[in-house]
């Protein structure tokens, strides 16, 4: 009787770390997913705003003064 | 009756059970392997990465052509949570001009079957960022090459870009994610990238401001001598450096051409000093030669051979003979020199071939098979042969350059490769020649104070067309600066000048006003 009842609380309390578990590595996986995301977006931004500074760099420094474009 | 109804259920339920075995059969046996493509396709997400492409770059490091990214923007009507006018108006807040630019697109966004559409106009991120909160806008990165010295050089950068294409475009990469329902990428470890390779610069010895300098001298020259075209090299005499080349035209065609290596040109009276260099290399004459003959025209069969302005020079000294531009002296200078060495000569200058010179489309003329007494004896005032402009000026160069002659390029990551042509000392007389002949000629007086000694050499060659010399005329100026230790070599021609046909008239003033500025700057 008392192994059936230790076997059923370790059994019980299985299911409870698994829940604890996936509930706690799918919220980190989601938000590594976010930031990675996010991280893109930023990295995508900044080489754009790196291209444009390049060009507005080169404008100042034209020789032939071309100003727009 | 209770029987046959039950029956008739149990019935109806088989039917069924077989409808939708046969359903589920169709799905996932008929249907099975292109539901499967597209349960893949839906899941994965494969993506272009473009790499950044090399830049063209000038003599001082400035990028002469680069990437440019901007955001286009896009409108999708189902997502919209306010009407199309609210929108505009934000729009137009951060941008002024949308409306405007966009008129005709938007008339036809308006349409009701209109649900999506992409609009004109360059947004940077930060507009991105402040219009991206709007439901139903969307924003794409869009590239384009860009060339911050507007049309300076631009027929050299367009070039040396189809010339150096594979190292300028680097490799594309990709890559294939899983996506969630979103369209948003999601860790794991089925993701897959093939990294891309970014274009390699391509460095070149082309000096914007003197680049600048002779487009803008060209043009002047255009108008002064109201001529068709002008052209113009600048080298660095001892790298084989390309310093400056442009060509302008007074009708300008749609094609782009660098026509200092794509036409070809009889080089005329700029041809004379080098063959007096090999006349002198090969000890057919000597410094001292004189010429007995001159005066009078030289007969050869049924053509003879006079001089441009039909006077005469009696015993004249190879000084005299480049002076007065002798064409009968240098007749008889290369009957010494005799055909052989002068086409061994011809080939050492490699003026049989192309320059190599990093751009497409270089003509070249073949070296005839043929040669009669005439034909030699033209060759030697530069006539019946046909160069490119970039060909002349790499062989005049190794005068220039002690007897060596190198390759000219604009790539400054090239070995400069040379091989001896004249002897130094061949070479150091005809220098001596050349700058008497500088300042005993009219152009004299074009040369600015300031100046040393001049190297240089004017010609005019007739234009044939359809084998047979017209009205046409080019005239040219060739020479180096100053002639002990010279900083550049220059060419300049100019194609049927209205002004004057000659070269010393239109060609050297160009020369030497580009001179007085390449003094200061090189």
């Amino acid at each position: 009787m008392t192994r059936n009842r230790f076997l059923l609380g370790m059994a019980l309390a299985l299911l409870v770390f698994q829940i604890l578990f996936s509930v706690y590595y799918s919220t980190q996986i989601i938000d590594a997913n976010l930031r990675y995301s996010t991280l893109q977006k930023k990295y995508n931004d900044l080489n754009v705003d790196n291209q444009q500074l390049e060009v507005q760099y080169t404008q100042k420094f034209s020789v032939s003064g071309q100003t727009a474009f | 009756m209770d029987k046959q109804r039950s029956k008739f259920l149990l019935i109806v339920i088989y039917l069924c059970f077989l409808a939708v075995l046969t359903r589920l059969f169709y799905w996932q046996v008929i249907k099975g392997s292109q539901l499967h493509e597209q349960a893949i396709a839906q899941i994965y997400k494969l993506e272009k990465i473009l790499p950044r492409q090399g830049q063209v770059l000038s003599s001082d490091g400035y990028p002469l052509s680069l990437d440019y990214s901007y955001y286009r923007l896009a409108l999708y009507k189902p997502n919209f949570q306010t009407d199309l006018d609210t929108i505009l108006q934000e729009i137009t807040n951060i941008k002024p001009e949308f409306a405007t630019q966009n008129a005709k697109l938007l008339e036809k966004f308006r349409e009701p079957n209109q649900k999506w559409l992409e609009f004109l106009g360059e947004f940077t991120t930060s507009e991105k960022n402040q219009l991206a909160t709007i439901s139903g806008t969307n924003f794409q990165a869009r590239q384009k090459r860009y060339y911050p010295e507007d049309t300076l050089a631009i027929d050299l950068i367009l070039g040396l870009e189809r010339f150096y294409k594979r190292q300028l475009s680097g490799q594309v990469g990709f890559k294939r994610n899983v996506i969630d329902a979103t369209g948003s990428q999601l860790l794991t470890k089925k993701n897959w990238q093939k990294s891309e390779i970014d274009g390699q610069d391509v460095p070149t010895s082309l000096h914007r401001q003197v680049q600048y300098l002779v487009e803008n001298t060209l043009k002047q020259g255009l108008v002064t001598y109201q001529a068709d075209s002008a052209s113009a090299i600048i080298l660095e005499p001892k790298s084989g450096q390309i310093l400056a080349m442009a060509s302008v035209e007074a009708s300008p065609s749609a094609f782009s051409k660098v026509k200092n290596i794509t036409h070809l040109f009889e080089p005329g009276s700029i041809f004379k000093p080098l063959v007096m260099t090999a006349a002198l290399d090969s000890g057919a004459i000597n410094s001292n030669w004189i010429c007995t003959r001159c005066n009078q025209a030289r007969v050869i069969g049924e053509d003879s051979i006079n001089n441009w302005d039909k006077q005469f020079h009696p015993d004249s000294s190879l000084k005299d003979v480049i002076t007065n531009s002798d064409n009968i002296g240098m007749s008889y200078i290369i009957s010494h020199l005799g055909l052989d060495k002068f086409l061994d000569y011809y080939q050492k200058l490699k003026l049989n071939q192309k320059t190599g010179v990093e751009l497409p489309g270089e003509s070249v003329s073949p070296l005839k098979t043929y040669w009669s007494e005439i034909d030699l004896a033209t060759a030697s005032f530069g006539q019946g042969i046909a160069l490119n402009q970039l060909q002349m000026l790499q062989a005049f160069n190794s005068i220039a350059n002690d007897g060596l002659l190198v390759n000219a390029h604009l790539n400054t990551s090239h070995q400069s490769q040379s091989s001896r042509v004249f002897s130094e000392k061949s070479t150091n007389t005809i220098k001596e020649i050349l700058a008497y002949a500088v300042d005993h000629s009219p152009v004299a007086k074009l040369k600015s104070k300031d100046m040393d000694s001049v190297c240089a050499k004017s010609g005019t060659a007739q234009v044939a067309v359809a084998g047979k010399y017209g009205d046409n005329t080019i005239g040219s100026y060739i020479g180096f600066y100053p002639c002990i230790n010279p900083k550049y070599t220059m060419i300049v021609t100019i194609s049927n000048a209205q002004t004057s046909q000659w070269g010393s008239s239109t060609a050297a003033p160009i020369w030497f006003e580009l001179a007085s500025h390449l003094n200061r700057l090189l």
